[in-house]
């Protein structure tokens, strides 16, 4: 792929697990503005990806770029405090705090006041819920507003790069569309997005591209469109 | 008679409950049981006495400096033993602050001798006498301190970038780490603050105890109790432990014989852990 403004390269990634191997050999590309499905089977390394770029996890080999620098081995936070975001699987929001805490936590390597009044507002505006339950504790929310507020705080961070890890997970239908709504909207306002997703053919409805995954590798990529009409990919990955 | 025990009983809780937050701070934050935090305050009472009492400097200045000096050693515990431990088992981890324990308390006898020394009370000697009541001044003293540090520490974890950061930890580490938290930053502070309050219980407890090198482990032993009764975990439940201990401690020496005191203290902290294991206060971040 060639990509004239690429915001992170991944390539030739390699992850262990103690001993076990995780990834043999991941490669992703994401242009600036572009929304990528990371797809692939469970147990494909979607995940483990997700988590070594953000620096949870220290790879073995392979190179990470995030605006042309070499990231990998950076601390999390200090990757947080340059602009990646990950919204963990399984949401992950701080439960005996409130929701409002919560997204203080969010914008918590921030300084200017101002700034972060406005991306409440901003946070706000795109998730009314979370504003009317802003007093709650977050372990009080449904899942699907917990995955707004998952979300609404990763952005309170104010990334350019946003990682969403099965942001569809264990949610009822009418959130799912709630939330890729809100995922496509996030990237039309200029959030550049990389997300795993289990419900492929949902990924691939909103994604500009996508790349496929298998035992630790990267095996495919294309264009959403492309992958969509790939009968081999339909077959193997999107279960149709 | 019982009300001056158990006026009595609240300072020394008071204190044992300072310890006891120290501790459930760097269980929060770290998920150590440190058990060397009661040596921290004996240290700190040393710290004290050596620079006010051999050198005889300003005692003012001997408490800040020997605060001062717990904080730092709390610090160094951390980046020197804690963190080289951090992905080690659990049991590497207490056997290390267990071992640290015995350290400082053998190393405290080798510097400052096995001989118990008098403190001179700081706050003077005039006491007040409330409705028959008497309490000294600097009982009284220990009960506004702690009082005033309970108030601040709760206003600092709810709005402070570091208080915010603490809860946050204690929640979830690695989520806390997304939210562009240094972690390893956050849990050297939670060290450092935990030892000043076992500086800080040290400096207040030393004009009403002797100061000597063996005054750490039962120290230790009342302030992990206040901390299991108060449910490990909970601030407010460390310290109304701890205060719940002192006034027991004191009333079982006085009604049935000061040799009871631990075990009817450790009766006491089985029958919460059969009854009640989560503690008596449920747990608040």
């Amino acid at each position: 792929m060639a990509l004239a403004n690429v915001l992170l390269d991944v390539e030739h990634l390699v992850v262990n697990y103690g001993a076990l191997p995780a990834l043999h050999d991941v490669n992703v590309k994401v242009g600036q503005g572009q929304l990528v499905a990371l797809l692939g089977t469970n147990g494909a390394g979607k995940t483990t990806t997700l988590k070594t770029i953000v620096g949870l996890i220290k790879p073995r080999a392979g190179t990470i770029r995030y605006r042309g620098d070499a990231i990998e081995g950076a601390a999390t936070y200090d990757l947080v405090r340059r602009g990646i975001a990950l919204v963990p699987e399984g949401r992950r929001v701080f439960a005996h705090s409130t929701v409002e805490e919560n997204l203080e936590l969010g914008a918590i390597s921030r300084t200017s006041t101002v700034e972060i009044a406005e991306s409440f507002e901003r946070i706000y505006t795109l998730f009314p819920r979370l504003k009317d339950r802003r007093k709650q504790l977050a372990g009080s929310l449904s899942g699907g507003e917990q995955q707004m507020l998952a979300i609404g705080r990763a952005i309170a961070s104010r990334p350019s790069l946003l990682l969403l890890d099965e942001p569809s997970m264990g949610l009822a239908p009418i959130f799912v569309d709630q939330i890729f709504e809100l995922i496509l909207e996030l990237n039309a306002q200029g959030t550049t997005i990389l997300m795993v997703e289990q419900n492929a053919s949902l990924a691939l409805e909103i994604a500009d591209h996508a790349y496929v995954l298998d035992g630790g590798r990267t095996v495919l990529e294309g264009s959403a469109q492309a992958m969509m009409n790939n009968e081999a990919v339909t077959a193997a990955y999107l279960g149709a | 008679m019982f009300f001056q025990l158990a006026l009595s009983g609240l300072s020394m809780g008071a204190l044992y409950g300072l310890i006891a937050l120290g501790f459930v701070m760097i269980w929060n934050t770290a998920a150590v049981v440190n058990f060397a935090q009661g040596e921290l305050a004996m240290l700190a009472m040393f710290f004290a006495y050596s620079v006010h009492v051999t050198l005889g400097l300003n005692i003012w200045l001997a408490i800040a400096l020997a605060i001062a000096a717990t904080a730092l050693l709390g610090y160094l515990i951390e980046r020197g033993l804690v963190r080289p431990l951090v992905r080690a088992d659990p049991l590497t981890v207490i056997m290390m602050t267990i071992g640290l324990q015995i350290f400082l308390s053998n190393g405290a006898k080798f510097i400052w001798g096995t001989q118990p020394q008098a403190f001179p009370s700081y706050f003077g000697t005039q006491s007040f006498d409330v409705m028959g009541v008497v309490i000294s001044p600097q009982s009284l003293a220990v009960l506004l301190v702690v009082s005033v540090l309970a108030v601040l520490l709760h206003w600092i974890s709810q709005h402070t970038r570091l208080g915010k950061s603490l809860r946050a930890v204690a929640q979830d580490r690695e989520t806390s780490a997304l939210m562009g938290i240094d972690i390893n930053r956050v849990v050297t502070s939670g060290f450092a603050i935990s030892a000043a309050l076992a500086g800080v219980a040290g400096v207040l407890m030393a004009p009403l105890v002797f100061v000597a090198a063996d005054v750490g482990l039962p120290l230790l032993v009342k302030s992990f109790i206040a901390a299991v009764i108060g449910g490990f975990g909970s601030y407010p439940g460390a310290l109304i432990g701890g205060l719940l201990i002192g006034v027991l401690d004191n009333l079982v020496g006085f009604y049935i014989s000061s040799d009871y005191r631990d075990v009817v203290l450790f009766a006491i902290l089985i029958v919460i852990l059969l009854f009640r294991p989560q503690g008596l206060f449920p747990k608040h971040r």
